[in-house]
């Protein structure tokens, strides 16, 4: 049954865009009825994806769709089409799935917002264009849902735009996500000089072949690597472009939930996935992302344990994961990067949407300097949290240890031992952080008002259900995908579209050494959590006094945003001056010259206008009155003198005509 | 021709008199007698009608006329000013040089006496005149008629109330 | 000398006398008695030509001109009576209201 549904899989996008549309322009008749058009269109979208996952699942050939030809002029031709094989298909079924999710618990967060419907609009936007990313066969048509998600996320960024602060986070996060995608679109150019197209298909057989024949160019595939994980580095947030991740909090949290945990961030890991034929023979490619990733890691860790916005933890420790996804990628672990994405998805969906239960909860109080004991009240928020801790924290048997040990593993097994370390001391301080999180929001006694207490309440079912559910996941998610290491239902559904090299999985001693290793680092970080914040809470406030410098630095977020605003920006705004004041000379003195020209020039007119004409009129009246002057003096009134001049030319007709003309 | 010439003579002397006499009575008595010796060289020239029209109109009528004018307004003073005008030099020449031309117009070709043709008598005359010429015949009495109104209301005393 | 000569120079003698007369003289009625020299000079030259060519108009035409004179005469005296009345004066120099 579900094989005859394929030829209509196409319309998996559909649905949430025609959501959107609907939301978008009639939403203001439905206002809070919007979740009616939203959800379902998710929840369709969602089914047909289970569909192609359960037909994928059992014949793992990648099925191809072409819609239309949406470009063709002369030799380039890009059509839109659709390529569904089980790397797609495991992106369908996370974007959909924690899609529907969030859709479901914005019920009950954004149930007294007055930007109901727009809101539900913008998320089915979110989803269809994150939908087209992840459905395209080809990198043009990838990039359009790059955008595309760039711009929900703009736009839900800045959501209550008439915060300041909500609207200047949500231009940071399109503007440095714009850098990264400028390397991406030459990224896409090369590929169109070197390949002539830009379907996977074609591309990712041809550029591989093109170094093996000549390896002396592999420089040009190496640039487009390059390039290609510049856009990764805007949109999935590492360093040097993570600075608008942070700053993206200003959103609604279950969009901080789906956009920057769980879907558009994980695009350039999908991506470079997607590429990886490519990576493969640009190795130089593959160890910038393995450093850029774990540098990424450790530095976000760092920032994040200091934090006492909860949601800022939350997002640098989404820098930190994803730093990690990177690291997988770049040593060649490639399914255990998407393995990273699909628990992260799981446990960080949950933890951001904990979040949201805890601020809805506490009359919008972020600050968690002014949280505390919350367990009591928030029974159901507090046990999905601090499932989705564990998870994070990488404790068997939750989903975060199965991913993060495979990465860890990988990174050791492939000949990387100095990031190997790199990445386990940032697994050390996300086990610390997340459980810090834990106790100083849930534990110990409340530092809320009491007109906040009063308030605190269990959040409503729209927004537990979606808890539990990825609760749940959480749980059991990462046993079920990914055991037994690396050769779990997970690797093997997905190795249909990563070929890799097959090597010999063996679970050896080794293996488990490391397992153990996993667990330790987890149990440091929550020792140390546990420390400082329950048995002596009094030594994060002395050590941050006593290493001040260090706790300023981390505290300041290492002033990152300050050295870009004096450098970065200060270079552009000094730029955007130039231009503007030399438009402004330059036109203003062109439309100001020309007018002097021309008052100028009708001067010398007026005056030669003046001379000339004047001169002429009096000159003739002079004229006249000196001739009239000396004419008149003929009549003198004397008809003697008349009969005289009359006769005298008389005779002298005469004689001209007797004389001279014979 | 020797009688001919006498008469010439004649008129051409009173008309140089007439033009250059001090008195202006004296002036119109040398007139007439010009105007006598015209008419005398018409007869020579066997225009007998037209003589006699000269004599009764010209010398009779018109120097009246002028005669009459001359003692209305005869004055004393006139015979002690000069008699000449001040361009009278210029108007000798110029005078002078219309007789150069004349002459010169004269004696370059003299025309010819067609003695096959009959010479006008008195009755071609009437005939002419009152075929052939006479619409201007008519007109010429609208002319008399008009100069007639004209030197009544011209000369007319200005009437007081 | 022939006699077609000898007329016409009178005509043309009378003529040019009378243009001068014209010309010279101060008295008004002296100047129109010379108009009717010059025109006596014209009717010889007329009746002269009409002899020799033998055709009758010189003398149809001589009528006219003795008419218009009289015409002339009349007039022009009648307006030197008026003006007379106006200036007890017939020199001609004197009447120069018509001057600049």
């Amino acid at each position: 049954m579900v094989d005859s549904l394929l030829p209509v899989m196409w319309l998996i996008p559909l649905f949430p865009a025609l959501g959107a549309f609907l939301n978008g322009f009639f939403g203001h008749l439905i206002r809070k009825k919007a979740h009616w058009v939203a959800i379902p269109a998710v929840l369709l979208s969602f089914l047909f994806s289970l569909a192609v996952f359960a037909t994928l699942l059992k014949a793992h050939h990648p099925h191809q769709v072409t819609l239309y030809r949406w470009i063709a002029s002369d030799g380039f031709l890009v059509s839109v089409g659709f390529l569904f094989d089980t790397l797609s298909a495991t992106m369908l079924l996370v974007v959909t799935g924690v899609g529907l999710l969030v859709h479901i618990y914005s019920i009950g967060y954004m149930h007294e917002d007055a930007g109901y419907a727009r809101y539900f609009s913008y998320l089915n936007l979110f989803i269809f264009f994150m939908l087209m990313l992840v459905l395209a066969d080809n990198y043009l048509l990838m990039f359009l849902g790059w955008e595309g998600v760039g711009l929900c996320s703009y736009l839900l960024i800045g959501f209550w735009f008439h915060k300041k602060s909500a609207s200047d986070a949500a231009k940071k996060a399109f503007i440095v996500n714009r850098i990264g995608d400028a390397g991406f679109i030459l990224g896409i150019l090369l590929i169109i000089f070197m390949v002539g197209t830009t379907s996977y298909a074609v591309v990712l057989d041809a550029l591989p072949h093109h170094v093996q024949r000549h390896p002396m160019e592999s420089g040009i595939v190496t640039a487009i690597a390059f390039l290609l994980f510049m856009g990764a580095v805007g949109k999935s947030a590492q360093i040097p472009l993570y600075v608008w991740l942070p700053d993206a909090m200003e959103g609604p949290t279950p969009v901080s939930a789906l956009i920057h945990a769980a879907t558009m961030v994980t695009a350039g890991i999908y991506m470079v996935c997607r590429s990886h034929p490519l990576y493969l023979s640009a190795p130089l490619a593959m160890q910038t992302i393995a450093v850029t990733g774990a540098a990424t890691a450790l530095f976000a860790g760092t920032i994040a344990t200091v934090q006492n916005d909860i949601k800022k933890v939350l997002a640098y420790s989404t820098v930190s994961q994803l730093g990690f996804m990177f690291l997988a990628l770049g040593v060649g672990a490639f399914v255990a990067g998407m393995f990273h994405l699909v628990t992260h998805a799981f446990f960080k969906g949950l933890l951001f949407l904990g979040a949201g239960s805890v601020i809805h909860a506490s009359s919008n109080e972020q600050d968690m300097q002014k949280l505390g004991g919350l367990r009591k009240k928030l029974p159901v928020t507090f046990a999905t949290m601090l499932l989705g801790g564990l998870a994070i924290a990488g404790v068997p048997p939750f989903a975060g240890f199965w991913s993060k040990d495979e990465i860890l593993t990988q990174t050791l097994q492939k000949g990387h031992p100095f990031l190997f370390g790199i990445a386990s001391l940032a697994a050390v301080l996300t086990a610390f952080y997340i459980f810090r999180l834990l106790y100083l929001t849930f534990f110990g006694e409340t530092r809320l008002s009491t007109e906040a207490v009063h308030h605190l309440h269990e959040s409503p079912p729209t927004m537990t259900f979606a808890l539990l559910t990825l609760a749940f996941l959480s749980l059991v998610g990462g046993f079920l995908l990914g055991f037994p290491p690396e050769n779990g239902a997970f690797h093997h559904f997905l190795s249909a579209s990563i070929q890799m090299p097959h090597t010999e999985h063996h679970f050896t001693s080794f293996n488990l050494m490391l397992m153990a290793g996993s667990v330790a680092m987890a149990g440091t970080g929550w020792f140390l959590a546990h420390l400082f914040y329950r048995l002596r809470p009094e030594l994060p406030a002395r050590l941050a006094k006593k290493r001040y410098v260090l706790y300023w630095l981390l505290f300041n977020k290492y002033w990152v945003d300050e050295l870009y605003d004096k450098t970065v920006l200060a270079l552009s705004r000094s730029l955007s001056k130039l231009s503007f004041a030399c438009d402004r000379y330059l036109i203003d003195g062109v439309v100001n010259g020309a007018g002097r020209l021309a008052v100028t020039l009708s001067g010398i007119k007026l005056f030669f206008d003046q001379r000339v004409i004047d001169g002429t009129a009096n000159g003739l009246a002079a004229a006249t009155q000196f001739l009239s002057g000396s004419f008149r003096k003929i009549q003198t009134g004397g008809v003697q003198n008349y009969i005289l001049t009359m006769t005298g030319g008389a005779v002298f007709l005469v004689g001209v005509l007797v004389f001279l003309l014979k | 021709m020797i009688p001919l010439l006498f008469i010439v003579g004649l008129g051409i002397l009173s008309a140089l008199l007439t033009i250059t006499q001090r008195n202006p009575i004296h002036s119109a008595l040398f007139l007439i007698l010009t105007l006598l010796s015209v008419a005398v060289s018409f007869l020579f020239l066997r225009a007998e009608f037209l003589a006699m029209v000269q004599v009764i109109l010209y010398a009779g009528a018109i120097m009246v006329l002028i005669l009459f004018v001359l003692l209305l307004t005869a004055r004393d003073e006139v015979l002690r000013r000069s008699l000449f005008h001040r361009q009278t030099f210029v108007a000798v020449l110029i005078a002078g040089a219309l007789a150069v031309e004349l002459g010169y117009l004269l004696f370059r070709e003299v025309p010819p006496i067609l003695t096959d043709h009959s010479l006008p008598h008195l009755t071609d005359v009437a005939q002419a005149l009152f075929t052939e010429y006479v619409f201007p015949f008519e007109l010429a009495s609208i002319l008399l008629l008009a100069a007639l109104m004209a030197t009544v209301v011209i000369a007319k005393k200005e009437e007081t109330p | 000398m022939t006699v077609q000569t000898l007329y016409l120079a009178f005509g043309a003698v009378l003529f040019s006398l009378g243009v001068l007369g014209a010309l010279i003289r101060r008295n008004m009625i002296v100047v129109l008695m010379s108009i009717e020299l010059m025109l006596n000079g014209v009717n010889v030259t007329f009746v002269a030509f009409s002899y020799f060519l033998r055709d009758v108009v010189g003398q149809i035409f001589a009528i006219f001109v003795i008419t218009v004179a009289a015409c002339e005469a009349a007039v022009g005296l009648a307006i030197l009576i008026a003006l007379f009345r106006l200036r007890p004066t017939v020199q001609v120099d004197e009447m120069n209201l018509l001057k600049w």
